[in-house]
């Protein structure tokens, strides 16, 4: 029985962890993962500056910036939880993480701006998304 | 204004049947992703649902009853108890589809948590199919849902390249970067979105409410040919409006909110709201005609009184069939399962059950038993055999593209 716990824990912890991949797999993670945060970040910031124009319903930009922040905050996670499995790919890990943890980061800053009205805060923060809108750019083509 | 009143039951099957909360977001979802390569399936399914929506209500004006009831008698109990089987299972995962769908239009107009309109919506749903007339039915939610004309004034004033749109329609490729299976799997998903089988049983039922005879047969025509062509446009449109807004991007649309937002850069406030209304009554429509569709089907299958033509006191089985339905499609959004989720899973699975519903139609559309000099032609069961050929491989497709793509990752 106890065999039994272990094996389940152990499976569970490999679970938590993501699949192995190989090299290449790992690279196309990547890639998707930055296409993912391309077409999340540039829905953010097209709501936000719709909504700066007027041209948004408050309710609906808030929709699609929460969306948006809940998106990217799984798109972390599912990340995070990928074993890299060579150097190389751990190096491409701490190159996707550090732009990811930013762009979720901008995007809670974006919403709270959106919901507290503050105009200056949500141009600030979507004019700010453009710096990791740019790194996911770049490594949408590391496949 | 006669003439026009007279296809609302084609223009709501239409609005409500053919887009609803399946075809808005699988058609915003390929444009944004895959530009109007794919229109050609909204094209092909539309033909089909107006050569298959012609034979519905011919069979409805000519035999004066309606689907379920002749394809039990006409194939027997037990093929008539699977393919009801299938047919109400599958009406009550779109029911489940369309519930959540009207809450999350409400959550983009109030900002309150859709979970706390499912059962608002479940509510509303089982009140209007018990107190609404059937020709209100048809005429308030087939009208407002003409408000979605506001994705083809988009496109106009949208920085459209028209000449591209046009290419990728009649020229269509896999796209750059795109996978053949995925792109596959989507013309799948956009087929089984617009021929999802309750339909059908809606539109010869409704027949039968509106009292359709062979006098009315061009009317029953007319609501086909012109019904289910609108509803094309309007899918198309919100397809083409993704084109200049979300594609340059691949936006990967997942949320009803990023459908509005080419609405709200073309055409600002006024352009949402005129969106959120039709949004509402497309899928409100369609969450309705889902319910009454598995009433419809369960009725006739066991020969009970059914219809909105009758007072629900002449009709309880009918009626409690169609609570039944909306409180466990309710009870089953309520688990939080993401409203879209399903909406993809249904429109998927509806493309593998296609000719289950179809097939039988076609058989009933030729025994001149029922249909006496108003059978099928011979050019209208050559295109619905080619059609049937589409679907069965449509269906046979669908299992191993899903899997393949991991539903269309």
């Amino acid at each position: 029985m106890r065999a039994i716990v272990l094996v389940l824990v152990a499976l569970f912890a490999v679970g938590c962890a993501g699949p192995t991949v190989t090299a290449n797999q790992y690279r196309g993670k990547v890639a998707q993962t930055a296409k993912a945060m391309t077409g999340i970040i540039v829905t953010a910031q097209h709501a936000a500056r719709l909504d700066l124009d007027g041209k948004m319903l408050p309710t609906v930009s808030d929709g699609v910036v929460t969306d948006a922040e809940q998106d990217a905050d799984s798109v972390q996670t599912t990340m995070e939880s990928r074993q890299p499995p060579d150097d190389r790919s751990d190096r491409l890990r701490r190159q996707v993480e550090q732009p990811l943890r930013q762009a979720t980061s901008l995007l809670t800053d974006l919403r709270i701006a959106l919901r507290n009205d503050d105009h200056d805060g949500e141009r600030a923060a979507a004019d700010a998304l453009d710096g990791p809108l740019g790194a996911f750019e770049q490594l949408s083509g590391v496949s | 204004m006669r003439g026009a009143l007279k296809i609302t039951l084609g223009i709501m099957t239409a609005i409500g049947g053919f887009v609803d909360i399946g075809d808005i977001v699988t058609a915003s979802l390929t444009g944004a992703r895959f530009g109007m390569t794919l229109a050609w399936a909204v094209v092909l399914a539309t033909a089909i649902m107006v050569l298959y929506g012609e034979m519905a209500g011919r069979v409805a004006a000519v035999s004066k009853r309606a689907m379920f009831d002749v394809v039990r008698e006409r194939l027997g109990v037990r093929f008539a108890m699977v393919n009801l089987g299938a047919n109400a299972l599958l009406s009550l995962l779109t029911l489940a589809a369309e519930i959540g769908g009207v809450a999350l239009v409400l959550h983009l107009v109030t900002g309150i948590h859709y979970l706390i309109w499912v059962p608002v919506v479940g509510l509303g749903v089982w009140l209007t199919i018990w107190r609404l007339p059937f020709q209100a039915l048809e005429t308030v939610f087939g009208l407002l849902g003409l408000c979605l004309l506001v994705f083809a004034a988009a496109l106009v004033l949208l920085p459209t390249d028209w000449g591209s749109l046009w290419h990728e329609a009649i020229h269509p490729s896999v796209p750059a970067g795109e996978a053949l299976p995925t792109w596959l799997f989507y013309a799948i998903s956009l087929i089984g979105a617009c021929l999802v089988p309750y339909q059908v049983i809606f539109f010869s039922s409704g027949g039968r409410e509106e009292k359709w005879s062979v006098k009315d047969m061009k009317d029953a025509r007319l609501n086909a040919v012109v019904g289910f062509p609108l509803g094309m446009v309007l899918s198309l449109s919100i397809m083409a409006a993704m084109v200049p807004v979300l594609r340059p991007d691949s936006v990967d649309v997942r949320h009803l909110g990023q459908v509005t937002l080419p609405i709200a850069q073309a055409l600002g406030v006024l352009g949402l709201i005129l969106t959120f209304i039709g949004f509402f009554a497309c899928v409100f429509a369609a969450a309705t005609e889902s319910a009454l569709s598995i009433g419809y089907s369960v009725a006739q299958y066991f020969g009970w009184t059914w219809g909105k033509r009758h007072k629900p006191s002449a009709a309880p089985r009918f009626h409690v069939v169609c609570l039944s339905s909306v409180i466990a499609a309710t009870g089953f959004m309520l688990t939080s399962v993401d409203p879209i989720t399903v909406t993809i899973i249904t429109v998927v699975l509806a493309a593998a059950a296609i000719p289950l519903t179809y097939l039988p139609l076609l058989v009933v559309a030729n025994d001149r038993e029922y249909m006496g000099r108003y059978v099928n032609k011979h050019w209208q069961n050559g295109l619905a055999t080619i059609a049937l050929l589409v679907m069965v491989v449509v269906s046979l497709a669908t299992p191993p593209l899903l899997f393949a793509t991991k539903a269309g990752q």
